[in-house]
């Protein structure tokens, strides 16, 4: 079955997005035919103007509309502290928490030797030169707790270190709430690890 | 644990089959190809969660359908009642474990591994093999019965890739210069999870190495023992020739002082001993661009009155002692895991001399009650069936499985 070329190339563009193979694709694109023109419009205004206008903030690299996002231009932010994160979504994951109030810096991924990904590609000299000016008195590790992550998180610690803050580390273990009894092996075994006096 | 009844569909070479085992032992007689070792996975499969055969699982689906499944009722004390295990594997869908109707997944569904152990000539590869399929011995001792092993194992072998990769690249002036710092947190997580990989590895083998040595002793009659010997590639030059240098007059002892086999080291030893290690072979391995220290480059080295069976051994001293080492498993798990797994043995008389199977028929029977086996072979003759007391034989042919005309 072939569709008119340009329900064809509607289709061949949305099977790019993530997590859309050739029949959501159609899916949607079949939506939208459906749809009033106007809606169509918004969705591929939105879709251009977040393109064009979201940039990495000047300081710590998150995604933002502006020069500085709001978080590194809030003065009621605790500026001797700083979490070190994977990704953009990982600091609205923090943000949710409403219980940090320091700031944040996101590296835009990990170390991987096996995708060709050093420190140099990551966003760890930026970091160093926030350091400098020496207000920053701690450093929170949040990278993923896989091996990229945590290789992540001991190059930072060792590069860190000297330059005379600390470096701490996020805790993994069981989740809060839940019973013992349900906890995999696998987390109960590391929170095992973990444990703390009391 | 005990295999109350079995049903088949579309496995392999059945399309649909139903079997009740006798509680004891089982002799499953059939003619090659007549799909006895496809039995035999299929219990595995269902009990354990994987297929104990290489290879790919959806090869599983019998030729032309698109689904099987795998049901067994299992009882596991006989205060409850038997529990309902199941495998599908659908070539769309994949693989599905399921527990009392309850589909498992990621770490839940390796809590089920230590069910059942597998004999298979193919076996004769832990003697004979490269020290990798000595590895994946103690590797699948300790999976059994540490639910995170096999996640650990991953993670190093993830750790041990992008570290192999920076030294490879350096090496081949592919990339420039590789800085100490780059590869220094690559070597402080092998040290970590490589020091976790080492101490259940020789926890596992504090546990099999004498229960191996006492089957080795019943099967053989020669009086010669067998030991199991762990050496960390670690301070070797050569791992991979470490044991086959060695004059069979002077084997091979421990591995390193303090690490006996009832002490496990604990995990500042085995961070320390690595480091160190790491330190001492930086240059090497620079120069070759890999990774020559951790546990992926040990070697368990299996010696016979001394000397390493590998290359001294006799074939009939070479099976004994890769059957020995599956029953260690057996006498392992059944301790660890305080339950008795069904012991599968395939073809295993074919294997074994007159004296060598009245030696695993006294082994077997010295298991005692309770203790389900499974054996297959293609006919009586040589099979000392006086040897079982409660002994079912059955007859496997043309996708059935029927109780034969027994003695």
């Amino acid at each position: 079955m072939t569709y008119a070329r340009p329900i064809a190339r509607l289709i061949d563009q949305l099977t790019r997005l993530p997590g859309v193979g050739p029949k959501t694709a159609q899916r949607l694109a079949f939506h939208m035919l459906g749809m009033e023109q106007s809606e169509v419009e918004q969705i591929a205004k939105s879709m251009v103007d977040a393109r064009v206008s979201v940039r990495r903030c000047d300081v710590c690299g998150d995604l933002t509309d502006q020069r500085i996002c709001p978080v590194c231009g809030d003065p009621g932010r605790e500026r001797s502290m700083i979490c070190v994160v994977e990704r953009p979504q990982d600091v609205a994951a923090m943000e949710r928490t409403r219980q940090y109030r320091g700031l944040y810096h996101v590296l835009h991924g990990a170390i991987a030797p096996l995708d060709g990904i050093g420190p140099e590609q990551i966003r760890i000299r930026e970091l160093v030169a926030r350091l400098q000016e020496g207000t920053v008195r701690e450093v929170i590790v949040a990278t993923n707790p896989d091996v990229e992550g945590d290789a992540t998180a001991l190059f930072l610690a060792d590069l860190l270190r000297p330059l005379g803050v600390a470096v701490t580390r996020l805790a993994r273990g069981l989740p809060v709430g839940g019973d013992l009894e349900y906890a995999d092996e696998v987390t109960l075994g590391k929170a095992f690890e973990g444990r703390r006096e009391v | 644990m005990r295999l109350q009844h079995l049903a088949l569909v579309d496995f392999r070479n059945y399309a649909a089959a139903e079997w009740s085992p006798s509680p004891g032992a089982n002799v499953l007689l059939g003619s090659n190809g007549a799909g006895k070792t496809n039995l035999l996975e299929a219990i595995h499969l269902v009990v354990t969660g994987v297929s104990p055969r290489a290879g790919r699982e959806r090869d599983l689906v019998r030729w032309g359908r698109e689904a099987c499944s795998v049901r067994a009722q299992v009882v596991r004390d006989e205060f409850s009642g038997a529990l309902d295990c199941q495998v599908v594997w659908d070539r769309q869908q994949g693989k599905s474990v399921r527990r009392g109707g309850k589909a498992l997944t990621g770490a839940g569904r390796t809590a089920v591994l230590g069910g059942a152990v597998l004999f298979s000539p193919g076996d004769l590869d832990l003697v004979k093999g490269p020290p990798s399929s000595r590895r994946d011995y103690l590797d699948l001792a300790a999976a059994k019965t540490l639910p995170r092993y096999r996640g650990l194992l991953r993670r190093y072998g993830t750790a041990l890739a992008h570290r192999n990769r920076l030294l490879a690249d350096a090496a081949s002036g592919r990339s420039r210069h590789l800085s100490l710092s780059e590869l220094q947190p690559w070597t402080q997580q092998l040290i970590t999870l490589g020091g976790e990989v080492l101490r259940h590895r020789l926890w596992a083998l504090s546990g099999l190495a004498a229960p191996a040595r006492a089957a080795y002793a019943r099967l053989s009659d020669s009086g010669e023992a067998l030991t199991l010997t762990y050496v960390p590639a670690a301070g070797q030059a050569e791992p991979e020739t470490a044991g086959m240098a060695v004059h069979p007059a002077n084997p091979p002892t421990t591995v390193l002082p303090g690490w006996a086999a009832d002490h496990p080291p604990s995990p500042a030893a085995t961070a320390a001993h690595l480091a160190q290690a790491f330190a001492e072979r930086q240059a090497d391995e620079l120069a070759r661009g890999l990774t020559l220290v951790g546990p992926h480059r040990d070697e368990l080295i299996l010696s016979i009155a001394g000397a390493p069976a590998r290359v001294f051994g006799s074939q009939g001293e070479q099976r004994s002692v890769a059957l020995s080492l599956r029953l260690a498993e057996n006498v392992f798990l059944r301790q660890a895991l305080q339950d008795t797994p069904l012991l599968l043995l395939d073809d295993v008389f074919s294997e074994l001399d007159a004296r060598r199977r009245m030696g695993l028929l006294g082994l077997l029977r010295e298991a005692g009650e309770g203790h389900q086996t499974f054996l297959t072979g293609t006919d009586l003759a040589g099979v000392p069936v006086e040897g079982f007391a409660p002994m079912a034989l059955f007859r496997v042919a043309e996708g059935r499985i029927a109780p034969a005309d027994g003695h």
